[in-house]
């Protein structure tokens, strides 16, 4: 670990020394300051002074990254851990407490805490709860933004909230007609076409965007639980069917088409309308596998999100009808129709603002491993008040009360926030937020038997349970921005999270019934809370030709009452959480070489830590690591632009994701071409 | 590198050593014939680059004033107004032509005395205009004005206490908000403004109420760690000079006479 920090410090020393060497520029003000945030407080409102903690990627930083897919871009973001489990695919973990519940499936690894969005469209998964990144309708190429809040925000969103939100934000059509292409092609059999074309009719804007991506994995082999080491899919012995894994090789191969179109006339009324299709068929960690650490999975969905606003009043509604499949595991494939309502208004007075809204979902599953078709509904009341006593002093508090079908229980969600701002150069803010879970499919409905097809004495039946609690969290935040001189600029931000009501499936005493062994695993209740502080600094480094961010997190996460494992009736034990990293940061530079080039360094650290699974899983150590993606980037003209990128540059080939794929050195070269007006 | 030449004997390279620095710190000498100028850019009347003959009101005073003093300017081209502030403050820069003065600018640069003044006026949609004589009027209305700008001590604490007025991150934002009835009013430079409503096509929705919000007088901001003190002063004379004399009101008319001939070309 030492050696990777004395790199990391190295480089930012270097960072420092050459972007030293210009003192021209006035820094964040320019280019991140004056940047306004509208997810922190669900009006627009400029960054600098946002009473949460927020960070927002911006397409032209993706672009200079040579960033190719949105989970990728996370790696910019402070307080955000990034683990590749194969080529093109992620886990993104807010602050991490990821695999909280000691022993339990490699698919609690996943997120399922944190919330995604798509233009305020709600795209978590309610299976297990998540995000499913490779089933987004969208590309890298459609991002405008990113804003991505650390901390409990579940107030101002609902149920999912928990760990924050990471909230993507979409390219409209502008002034001038065009028709963009971009090309990347990359080691590893990589593909990805882009293809956009905007018009602007007067007040109406129109969008058409489409994009295939094709990767393949590192490794051709996969990691065996039995056997403890990474073999050829013949040598491994399956319980699901050998159609399973019948593309070793392939990774992602996915398609998407959106179109957006964008009324916003000189008129109260304005609407926003986008329709999507998405096709994917990828490798990743999803369910549970007690042979190796992926499954195969095929998606497709379709959709639309209309967004209407009248003065004051912003509604939203949506409807998304999709189709999931697990190859080898048919019980798993499942349908979903997912219907989502909100509306909000802002009452406006002298030093106050009063935003009251509500929210509907309606999201139904319909799959054999919850017995038919299922439905979980949620409904969200919110209100939020922000308070000014003084020009530089604000209080903010926001409650949100939601009533889900099942369990009976309803939650508040809420926050009190404050943000003081010092001097013109200074801000400090406050925070205490709580937010909760929703139920998921799996956790509440699942109700499946389950007999091994190699081995049909062994039987495992899984059931969920309505009532079960929902994971809580409470996050307390003292955060601090100060633009140091015109060239620097930092903020700090310290937290506490308290994370409990956590269940996980238990096993019971095994029973044979009529020469079949059967396990039972019930969903639980479970004793466990995770309580984890933690430091963030970022710094950003502004100059002409220079511009170096660099951030670094330092958390401590330890668990009270950890169950020694999930056998009914285990002991508990009080332990130090050993699958979040305890320090991990990035430094993202780009050096202006030209006018028209530019180079970008990315480099990415984790400290050592340690998943500890259930059996046949098993115990998966990380070492720490720095990974490093170079990339030179070069605009032809205003019209041709390219890309290098060589990625994955690390004295390590480790799996990051548990025993995914060992990452290994890949290169990307990509072409962008406009055509029409500009 | 010197230092390690053994073929130079210690006296020679001492000599050398001289010589480079005085040839070194002579290319950082400044040449003060010649005075650095900028401005905020898009901002007419008071300074624009469309046309190099007539760079607005504070843009043509500067000119003027330093054709009278004997000195050369030289513009530079146009970056973000953050890093104008930051080249003036560092000495990169001797000249701002047109700025706003502040307590902390004040104890960055030196100012001249007000050469002119910029208005903040009421932008309001043509069919829902309103009498407009005081800010009490803007009670009970939703207003907006662009993130930053301050209407002055007096009417920021009214505002702030008494209106509902919303920041937004650019004019053309404002203005649109206006024209699409989400803001009932915006708070903007009369002047600019009209430019600028010009540009997005929207003088035919928008009107500006003829009484003005507040005045903010305008300066000529001067760098204090300029290597050309002398010059400054100067230039700063003559301003005062083209004050007292009436050659500031001559320049001031003709953007004024510039205005009212486009706004008469508009309502054809």
């Amino acid at each position: 670990m030492i050696k990777h920090l004395a790199v990391y410090l190295l480089l930012i020393l270097i960072g420092m020394q050459v972007a030293s060497a210009d003192g021209l520029f006035y820094g964040k003000s320019e280019e991140v300051g004056d940047t306004s945030s509208s997810t922190s407080s669900k009006h627009d409102e400029e960054l600098f002074l946002t009473p949460l903690s927020i960070s927002i990627v911006t397409a032209k930083q993706i672009q200079l990254s040579g960033i190719t897919t949105i989970a990728e871009a996370m790696k910019l973001v402070p307080g955000v851990i990034v683990r590749e489990q194969t080529n093109g695919q992620f886990g993104v973990h807010i602050r991490g407490l990821e695999a909280i519940v000691t022993g339990s499936a490699l698919s609690n690894i996943n997120n399922s805490k944190t919330l995604i969005m798509i233009d305020n469209r709600i795209v978590f998964d309610y299976f297990t709860g998540g995000i499913f990144w490779d089933t987004l309708p969208i590309s890298v190429e459609d991002v405008e933004r990113i804003e991505v809040v650390r901390g409990a925000v579940s107030s101002l969103y609902g149920a999912n909230a928990v760990t924050g939100v990471i909230h993507i934000f979409t390219k409209r059509a502008g002034n001038d007609s065009h028709i963009k292409t971009s090309l990347t092609v990359g080691s590893k059999n990589s593909e990805i076409v882009h293809a956009s074309a905007e018009k602007q009719f007067e007040a109406l804007s129109v969008r058409l965007s489409a994009m295939s991506e094709k990767r393949d994995r590192y490794e051709n082999s996969y990691f065996s639980f039995a056997d403890r080491e990474y073999q050829k899919i013949d040598d491994i012995t399956l319980t699901a069917s050998d159609e399973a894994y019948s593309h070793p090789e392939k990774a992602v191969d996915k398609q998407s088409m959106s179109l957006v179109i964008n009324n916003d006339p000189f008129e109260y009324l304005n609407y926003d309308v986008t329709l999507y299709h998405q096709e994917s068929d990828v490798q990743k960690v999803h369910i549970n596998s007690s042979d190796i650490p992926f499954t195969y999975n095929l998606s497709n969905a379709y959709g639309l999100n209309l967004k209407l606003n009248y003065g004051n009043l912003n509604s939203r509604f949506s409807h998304h009808l999709g189709k999931q499949e697990t190859l080898g595991l048919p019980d798993f494939t499942y349908d979903t129709r997912i219907s989502q309502a909100s509306a909000d208004y802002q009452f406006k007075f002298p030093k106050w603002l009063i935003q009251p809204g509500v929210d509907l979902y309606s999201i139904t599953y319909d799959g054999d491993f919850i017995g038919g078709e299922r439905t979980i509904q949620e409904t969200n009341y919110m209100l939020r008040t922000e308070y000014n006593p003084r020009r530089n002093w604000r209080f903010i508090s926001a409650f949100s009360y939601s009533d889900f079908n099942a369990p009976d229980d309803d939650y508040l969600n809420y926050q009190f926030l404050t943000t003081y701002q010092m001097s013109f150069e200074t801000s400090l803010r406050a925070s205490v937020q709580v937010a909760s879970s929703s139920p998921f499919m799996v956790g509440q409905y699942i109700d499946i038997e389950f007999t091994f097809p190699n081995d049909p004495s062994q039987r495992i039946d899984v059931k969920g349970d309505k009532e079960a609690r929902l994971s809580r969290m409470t996050t307390y935040e003292v955060g601090l921005r100060h633009q140091i001189d015109f060239n620097n600029f930092i903020e700090l931000e310290a937290f506490r999270n308290e994370m409990d009501d956590f269940t996980s499936f238990n096993i019971q005493d095994p029973i044979v019934v009529g020469g079949q062994t059967i396990v039972e695993r019930s969903l639980t209740d479970l004793p466990q809370i995770a309580i984890q502080n933690g430091v963030t600094v970022n710094w950003i480094y502004e100059s002409s030709h220079w511009n170096v961010n660099t951030f670094f997190s330092w958390q401590n996460t330890e668990i009270l009452d950890q169950a020694e494992n999930l056998n009914q009736g285990s002991e508990t034990r009080d332990e130090h959480h050993k699958a979040t990293p305890k320090y991990y940061g990035g430094l993202n530079m780009n050096w202006k070489i030209r006018r028209d080039l530019n180079f970008n360094v990315l480099s990415n650290y984790l400290d050592e830590h340690s998943f500890e699974l259930q059996q046949p899983q098993g115990t998966k150590d990380i070492p720490s690591a720095m990974y490093t993606n170079l990339t030179l980037s070069y605009q032809y003209s205003a019209k041709v632009e390219g890309f290098f990128a060589i990625k994955n540059l690390s004295d390590q080939k480790e799996s990051q994701h548990f025993y995914t794929d060992r990452l290994e050195p890949i290169l990307f070269i990509g072409v962008d071409v406009k055509f029409g007006s500009d | 590198m010197i230092l390690y030449m053994p073929f130079i004997n210690s006296h020679l390279k001492m000599i050398l050593l001289i010589v480079l620095c005085t040839i070194s710190s002579a290319s950082f000498a400044k040449n003060c014939d010649t005075l650095s100028v900028n401005g905020a850019d898009g901002w007419y009347p008071y300074f624009s680059r469309q046309n190099p003959e007539h760079l607005g009101i504070m843009g043509d005073v500067v000119s003027k004033a330093a054709h009278r003093a004997g000195l050369n300017l030289e513009l530079r081209p146009s970056i973000p107004w953050k890093r104008i502030l930051l080249n003036l403050r560092n000495g990169d820069l001797d000249v701002i032509a047109g700025a706003l003065k502040t307590q902390q600018r004040a104890k960055q640069f030196d100012f001249s005395t007000a050469v002119h003044f910029a208005e903040l006026r009421v932008f309001v949609r043509n069919d829902r205009a309103f009498q407009f004589k005081q800010l009490s009027d803007l009670i009970g209305k939703i207003g907006g004005k662009v993130r930053g700008m301050s209407l002055g001590q007096e009417a920021d604490n009214y505002s702030f206490n008494n209106l509902v007025l919303d920041d937004v991150p650019s004019p053309k934002s404002l203005f649109k908000m206006v024209a699409s009835k989400r803001l009932e009013y915006g708070i903007f430079y009369g002047s600019t403004g009209r430019q600028e409503l010009e540009r997005d096509n929207l003088s035919a929705i928008l009107d500006i109420l003829p009484v003005a919000v507040a005045t903010e007088d305008l300066f000529m901001a001067y760098s204090k760690r300029s290597q050309c003190q002398r010059q400054i002063t100067l230039l700063n004379n003559e301003i005062q000079k083209m004050k007292d004399d009436g050659s500031i009101d001559l320049i001031i008319q003709y953007y004024q006479a510039a205005i009212a001939s486009q706004d008469t070309e508009g309502k054809k």
